[in-house]
């Protein structure tokens, strides 16, 4: 299924409507409100982003300097990668686009 | 779940990880229903400093009167299912169901009362959500009673089976961190919440250690009388016993088989350390027995105590 690719420079929040708990090495995530309670586990790198998805005001592109710099590789090397799982996270709900 | 394979690996859902996920998702969607609910118990209880902290196997939530079905229907849709439940006679009305789910660790237990209250089920309600406090579990809100209320809860709960391992090492300490912690809840608080909540013979033991002098509640008589039966009891003898009393005479004889020799799956249900076959079936009858017949000369004594008092009014403390 093709997914809706987000524009760099859109800013993006964690929804209110996602129980987490940090845990070590990454993060435990369910969303709320549905009938279902299936917990999303977050290793690595995709729990770098979901650190920094955690800024206030922060923007995809911002997401992807922060991870970059985390795992010390060039940002153009992860974008396409950082975008398609932060659309992914969109579509299940934990994180919503705009202000 | 507990092993839960993640986009960058594998990573295991500890039980502390998994009950702070699901008492977010439950009183979330609890609330979702327009129901009313208070989480009790567990990792608020470490937070509030009332007992060590330790990794709950379970989430406790107190819904509002009228609200359980809702929740359990609720519960089910989203794949939660009833652990077995024995089916047998309560001195006290039975006041939790215990939820289960293939792909988590831990157990949901929804309580549509709490014993030792022994206010009116809706008053209680009242009382502690008028007290509830906020506070923060995986990243939400949810409500939970305040200190005082949380405090007689954890009593209760061990003055309910005073004789059991997790009691006698619970409430001493429950009294010392309550002596500890904050003496304005001790000496102004408590009384009054456990009175208000029909509370304050029942979890008199427990008051008195904190050198509080409840005064008789008549109101609550005959639930007191029933509270006191119950605490008393080890085994289910008392409860059998009570049942075959109270039941009609032409019941009797089918109850007592009930009792002595329950069905197979009531029993293994009951005891699902019994080895397959007959020879398991045959343990368990005999164990029955032998605990039934421990306990009977004083539960006959205690039954009869109750049933006499119930006739002549209730003994002051």
């Amino acid at each position: 299924m093709d997914r809706t690719v987000i524009d760099v420079g859109s800013a993006i929040s964690r929804s209110a409507q996602v129980a987490q708990v940090e845990s070590t090495g990454g993060y435990f995530l369910l969303p709320l409100g549905g009938d279902s309670c299936e917990v999303l586990a977050l290793l690595g790198t995709s729990a770098q982003v979901w650190r920094a998805t955690g800024l206030p005001g922060i923007t995809v592109r911002k997401v992807i300097d922060a991870v970059a710099h985390d795992v010390g590789i060039a940002p153009d090397d992860i974008e396409e990668d950082v975008q398609n799982f932060i659309a992914a996270l969109v579509e299940r709900g934990l994180l919503t686009v705009g202000d | 779940m507990a092993d839960e394979r993640g986009l960058a690996g594998t990573i295991s859902l500890s039980r502390s990880s998994a009950v702070q996920l699901a008492t977010a998702w439950l009183w979330n969607g609890v609330a979702s229903l327009g129901v009313r609910s208070l989480v009790i118990k567990g990792p608020i209880a470490d937070e509030l400093g009332l007992r060590p902290p330790r990794a709950s196997s379970d989430v406790d939530l107190l819904v509002e009167p009228g609200g359980a079905d809702e929740v359990i229907a609720f519960l089910q849709g989203a794949g939660w299912y009833e652990r077995f439940a024995p089916s047998i006679p309560w001195v006290m009305e039975f006041h939790s169901r215990t939820f289960i789910h293939d792909g988590w660790p831990i157990d949901l237990d929804i309580h549509n009362h709490w014993p030792g209250f022994l206010r009116e089920k809706g008053e209680v309600f009242e009382t502690l959500w008028a007290r509830r406090e906020s506070h923060s579990m995986a990243g939400l809100v949810v409500d939970a009673p305040d200190k005082a209320s949380m405090t007689l809860i954890l009593a209760l709960h061990s003055l309910r089976d005073p004789e059991r391992e997790q009691s006698r090492r619970e409430l001493p300490l429950l009294v010392t961190t309550t002596l500890d912690a904050d003496a304005k809840v001790v000496s102004t608080d408590l009384l009054a919440v456990a009175t208000s909540l029909g509370a304050d013979q029942t979890a008199g033991p427990f008051l008195r250690s904190l050198g509080l002098s409840p005064q008789h509640d008549a109101a609550a008589d005959e639930a007191l009388l029933r509270w006191r039966l119950m605490t008393g009891s080890k085994v289910q003898t008392r409860a059998w016993l009570l049942a075959l009393a109270e039941a009609p005479l032409r019941a009797r004889p089918r109850l007592l088989l009930t009792a002595i020799f329950p069905p197979a799956t009531e029993l293994r249900g009951q005891h699902p350390d019994l080895a397959p076959g007959a020879l398991g079936l045959l343990t368990g009858w005999t164990r029955r027995l032998i605990n039934g017949a421990r306990d009977f000369a004083p539960s006959v004594r205690d039954i009869l105590r109750y049933r006499l008092t119930r006739s002549n009014g209730p003994h002051r403390d």
